[in-house]
């Protein structure tokens, strides 16, 4: 019996010492295997006599399990050091910037176009674009500029020769929309415009929004409430105020300017800044293009996008939209 | 336009400050775009007579004078001013004086001899840019008073920003018109000017030959008028806070007159003109020198006033020096006209001139002036110049334009502007602006008052309506709009990926003009001539460019001067390419890189780009747009841009859709860059009208197998012909061909190279075997042996 015992203080000795999985193998084998210590041990017990063997039979397996047990806790103990010195000698300095492309940018004045488009998609108004070289009757004469209207000097435009011109202005689009398409329309044009102009606050090349709507029984009403929320939206801003003032475009009567109030926060006074342009249609540019204003009437607004690209994104200078320094862009991504 | 608020409530007085009124104006739609003193604060200073005037002991310049404030002190002053002179009124700063700027006046010794105060010029009180001598003041000022009281100093000016619909408020008497409609309050005075009796009867004659140009012109001669006399303080005043200068008194109450209501007029010295006046169109090639020096050549459809002999003014924008008012000019003709709009508009800009005639001229003027305001002239010309008139001389050959009679529906009234109002009301709105209205059953008919040249239509008098309503009482309302769901093109949002996939490859947006130097189109599109602007801002913005490149490598070269030396950048727009057709603007999408293929960072070293980074950029590009390789090839190019041998059209359904490549080295060196740039450029309009919905395709649920070979074949045989020659046989189980590697050098013949490709075969309806796998691979090997000559690399 004492045999047993101390077989059995060896073999928890010799587990507890094992440093690795293999010198743990060793040793169940020396213990457990066929030819292994406690299975001679079990063969042997026809020696003894037979009232000993039930006792000697029970010890033996209950070693048998004690080492069982405690060969698969040293296991479990082994493997769980091997995988901590693993992730230990894995470890990595996480703060190190990751691998591959950077990231590049939309312009910001793309940024403030596509959040222009996606307000008023949400309303049917469907994106149309015109040509940029333009002629007369498209730039003009269909929106109630005729030759010598003074506010042709306001334009500064450029031309190619008598007919042909860069469109000053996207109201053009309208012309070639109502020209092809029947009301009910509802329409927003963003792009390049061109004024023979430049200095540090006027870009020779900017881009403009317009809108039309073209239905039945439009009002003024509906005309600022469009705008108002467009424009709250635009600024995240439920109490944005926005003002109407009276104003002239040829093409609009009444016609309106679109201010809003930037409030100062310093002396709580409001600052008026200009940022759109509306009316509703005027009535020669629907017999210019055909569409019967004792049934149609409809509005028109316009926008400048550089202004509402500055103001969102506090960019104080009109220039670097087109200088296109990599480090102002970079900050737009 | 610029109001004295001064002299606007010598008009009408309404019980509002000036913050208040400016705004008033601002929201009727007369734009105020600033309030501004009318001139710097000053103090201390007093009109003051000189007594004596003697020359300064110790300097020749200056003069020591005595000078009498009124107030019983004698005060020596030195003055260096040529003007002064015994008994002359002058603008006295006292010791103790603060001019504007603060400057403080004290005394102070001059080489010897004290000055107690100083006289004053215009430009010291702030009342002129710049004068010469001291001001010398009207002899019936009060001595002793106070200089800036005296002229009312303290006035502001309120700028006004006027639509070029709104000439009728081109005068104190329109705004001062506007005002009182807004405010339903009547004007101080409604402005009657006494007609001024002939002294003699001198005339001259008048004849008017362009009658559809100008149906009225109305003369009067005067005589005995003194050139060189001055406009009196007040006058000057008014003038110079309108922002006129002061030239000579006849020419400043001409000019006064038109401040004050509106009518442009003119003055020639008569003794200059040659027996009549013609109004008439010019003839080609006459010549005219104009008041401002300039010489010119007239053409037939410009109207002039003209003597017998010639020209002697381009009517209602400049006059001619020749008959301009001098100081020797001893009698005038005054000329008060009325000048169609439509003759005007357009040919001062013509000849780059602007004048405050032309400008009221080209927005027209009311015809009912021109009377009006030769008496005012003549009034003031005889009170302030001397003189005697001689009989008004009126030429009218034809009628004058009549403001027409406007129906206007009060449901349209409420209709478009959206809500409601009685016909009262109405009525009572429009009256307000001086409209004759009266009530045809639900219609209002409305007789415009002559110098509302904008209000033609009924939207005209609906605009007005509102302007008094006042904009901000009507109400706004979104829920009227309902939401309309109208399909869509998919283009814009097809767009929006691509970019936004450039956007995720490190390519950054830029936005360049779309007009460049014609040197650099050239270099880029030297089969096409740009198309050329006539009035460029500068010979670097002067041609439209012919390629989004143009305005790309611009960009690069700006950030390559600023230490940049990786750069992906790209651009969306048009291209205008100038064919016998006419003009195309085709929108394009268009990258440049230049640089590392991947931005310098640690452990991963990049590499020079190449053909093929570009390309695989585009190729992902072409993906997005649904577009699959076997649609799309890439052709050698004879693009004179690029390398000839690192560029390609891109090409669907044998349409040119792009091109791609590496910038011609002859180019890049013309310009003066270092570094390799590689570009592409799509047409959108074919790539986006092609976008559908991706169609699904089964997948073989038996297993893939690669067989992967390499061939040696000649460097001219392309992997396209490779692909081509494999594809052609057909083979149902070849799912893909991969290309593994392309490798030149040792081992291989110079003229060679060897082509490692994959073969993926997959059937759809069993397992492969290895028999039939072979005899694939081989019947592959034997098609490229006979068509492009490969050999099989063991």
């Amino acid at each position: 019996m004492s045999d047993l015992n101390s077989l059995e203080n060896n073999a928890m000795d010799e587990i507890q010492a094992a440093v690795d999985m293999q010198a743990l193998e060793s040793l169940r084998v020396q213990y457990l295997g066929k030819k292994g210590v406690l299975t001679e041990q079990l063969k042997s017990l026809g020696k003894l006599p037979k009232e000993e063997r039930p006792e000697a039979g029970q010890k033996i397996n209950q070693i048998k399990v004690v080492i069982q047990e405690a060969l698969e806790e040293r296991k479990g103990y082994l493997q769980e050091a091997s995988i901590n010195e693993q992730l230990k000698s894995e470890t990595i300095d996480i703060t190190l910037p990751g691998r591959g492309q950077e990231l590049g940018s939309l312009h910001p004045i793309t940024l403030t176009l596509n959040r222009i488009q996606n307000y008023f998609k949400q309303f049917g108004f469907v994106i149309e674009e015109g040509p940029e070289v333009e002629d007369e009757f498209h730039n003009f004469e269909a929106l109630n500029i005729p030759k010598h209207h003074p506010a042709r000097a306001m334009h500064d435009t450029f031309y190619f020769d008598d007919k042909l011109l860069l469109r000053t202005h996207t109201s053009s689009v309208q012309i070639h929309v109502m020209q092809e398409q029947e009301p009910p329309i509802r329409i927003i044009a963003p792009g390049r415009v061109y004024r023979c102009d430049s200095d540090p606050t006027h870009s020779p090349m900017f881009h403009q929004v317009e809108g039309l709507l073209v239905d039945q029984g439009v009002s003024f009403v509906d005309l600022k409430g469009i705008v108002i929320d467009f424009l709250q939206s635009f600024f995240e801003d439920d109490d944005l105020q926005v003002r109407f003032r009276p104003s002239y475009f040829p093409f609009t009567e009444p016609s309106a300017e679109i201010d809003i109030g930037m409030v100062d926060k310093k002396t709580n006074s409001v600052k008026w800044l200009e940022v759109m342009g509306c009316g509703m249609v005027h009535p020669n540019v629907f017999d210019s293009v055909g569409i019967d204003t004792a049934k149609y009437n409809g509005y028109a607004f316009g926008m400048g996008v550089e202004r509402l690209a500055m103001l969102r994104h506090q960019v104080s200078d009109l220039r670097l939209f087109f200088e296109n320094d990599l480090r102002f862009l970079e900050q737009f991504t | 336009m610029r109001v004295s608020e001064n002299w606007l409530r010598e008009w009408i007085n309404p019980s509002v400050d000036t913050q208040q009124l400016a705004d008033l104006l601002t929201m009727a739609g007369l734009e105020v775009d600033g309030v501004e003193p009318a001139a710097g604060k000053f103090s201390g200073v007093v009109v003051a007579k000189v007594l004596e005037v003697e020359a300064h002991p110790d300097a020749k310049k200056l003069q020591v004078c005595k000078v009498d404030d009124g107030k019983g002190e004698i005060s020596n002053v030195i003055c260096g001013a040529s003007n002064v002179r015994k008994d002359l009124k002058v603008a006295f700063a006292k010791v103790g004086a603060t001019l504007p700027n603060n400057f403080k006046i004290e005394a102070k010794e001059l080489r010897g001899v004290e000055s107690f105060g100083m006289l004053c010029s215009a430009s010291e009180l702030g009342l002129a840019e710049s004068s010469e001598g001291i001001m010398e003041l009207s002899d019936d000022l009060e001595l002793g008073t106070d200089v800036y009281n005296n002229f009312a100093l303290d006035d502001q000016i309120i700028d006004i920003d006027l639509t070029p619909n709104r000439s009728d408020c081109l005068s104190m008497q329109g705004i001062a018109r506007e005002v009182s409609a807004l405010l339903d309050q009547s004007l101080e005075n409604d402005f009657k000017v006494d007609s001024v009796k002939n002294s003699i009867d001198s005339t001259f004659p008048v004849s008017i030959h362009a009658a559809d140009a100008c149906p009225r012109y109305v003369g009067r001669v005067i005589e005995n008028v003194s050139g060189t006399v001055q406009s009196p303080l007040w006058m000057q005043e008014k003038l110079r806070r309108a922002g006129v200068r002061a030239i000579n008194a006849i020419t400043d109450i001409t000019n006064f007159v038109m401040l004050e209501i509106g009518q442009p007029m003119h003055a020639f010295d008569l003794d200059k003109l040659n027996a009549g006046i013609e109004i008439r169109m010019a003839k080609s090639s006459e010549k005219l020198e104009l008041l401002d020096g300039q010489e010119i050549e007239l053409s037939d459809d410009e109207l002039v006033i003209a003597d017998a002999k010639q020209p002697i003014a381009l009517a209602g924008i400049m006059g001619g020096l020749a008959s301009a008012i001098q100081s020797d000019t001893k009698n005038i003709f005054l000329e008060s006209a009325h000048f169609k709009p439509e003759v005007i508009a357009g040919k001062a800009r013509r000849r780059g001139l602007h004048t405050d005639s032309s400008h009221r001229f080209e927005r027209g003027v009311d015809p009912d002036l021109a009377s009006k305001a030769i008496e005012r002239a003549t009034q003031l010309i005889l009170e302030i110049v001397g003189g005697k008139a001689g009989p008004i001389i009126c030429e009218e050959p034809t009628s004058l334009p009549k403001p027409s009679q406007i129906t206007l529906a009060h449901s349209k009234v409420e209709s478009l502007l959206g809500i409601t109002t009685s016909i009262e009301e109405v009525k009572m709105l429009l009256q307000r602006l001086n409209c004759e209205v009266s009530v045809d059953g639900e219609n209002l008919v409305v007789t415009p008052p002559n110098y509302r040249f904008d209000l033609a239509l009924d939207v005209d008098l609906i605009e007005e309506v509102a302007r008094l309503v006042g904009y901000k009482n009507i109400p706004a309302d979104v829920k009227a709009l309902a939401v309309n769901t109208t399909s869509t093109s998919d283009d814009k949002s097809q767009l929006n990926l691509l970019k936004e996939a450039l956007v995720l490859r490190d390519y950054h947006e830029v936005i360049t003009f779309s007009f460049v130097d014609q040197e650099i189109d050239e270099l880029l599109n030297p089969q096409h001539e740009g198309k050329r602007l006539a009035n460029p801002i500068s010979n670097d913005l002067a041609v439209m460019r012919g390629s989004v490149w143009s305005g790309l490598i611009k960009a690069a070269q700006y950030n390559l001067n600023r230490q940049q030396s990786r750069i992906r950048i790209f651009e969306q727009g048009l291209q205008f390419i100038n064919t016998a057709e006419g003009l195309q603007q085709n929108p394009c999408l268009a990258g440049l890189i230049i640089g590392s293929t991947v931005p310098e960072q640690w452990g991963t070293s990049g590499r020079e780009i190449d053909f093929f980074d570009l390309k695989g950029d585009v190729e992902q590009l072409l993906k997005i747009s649904a577009l699959s390789q076997d649609q799309i090839s890439f052709e050698r190019t004879d693009d004179a841009s690029l390398h000839p041998g690192q560029s390609a059209n891109i090409i669907l359904d044998e349409k040119f859709v792009g091109r791609l490549g590496k910038l011609h080295p002859r180019i890049q060196s013309a310009l003066g860059i270092d570094a390799s740039i590689y570009l592409f450029e799509l047409q959108l309009n074919e790539l986006l009208s092609r976008v559908d919905a991706n169609i699904f395709q089964p997948i073989s649920k038996y297993p893939a197998n690669r067989r992967d070979i390499t061939l040696i074949v000649e460097n001219s045989v392309s992997v396209a012909e490779i692909r081509s020659n494999i594809e052609q046989m057909h083979i149902n189980s070849l799912q893909n061909i991969k290309v593994l590697s392309i490798y030149k050098g040792k081992g291989i013949p110079e003229t060679k190279k060897s082509v490692s490709l994959g073969l993926i075969l997959q059937e759809f309806s069993r397992t492969l075997t290895d028999k039939e796998l072979e005899q694939t691979v081989l019947s592959i090997i034997s098609q490229l042996k006979n068509k492009v000559g490969a050999e099989i690399r063991s």
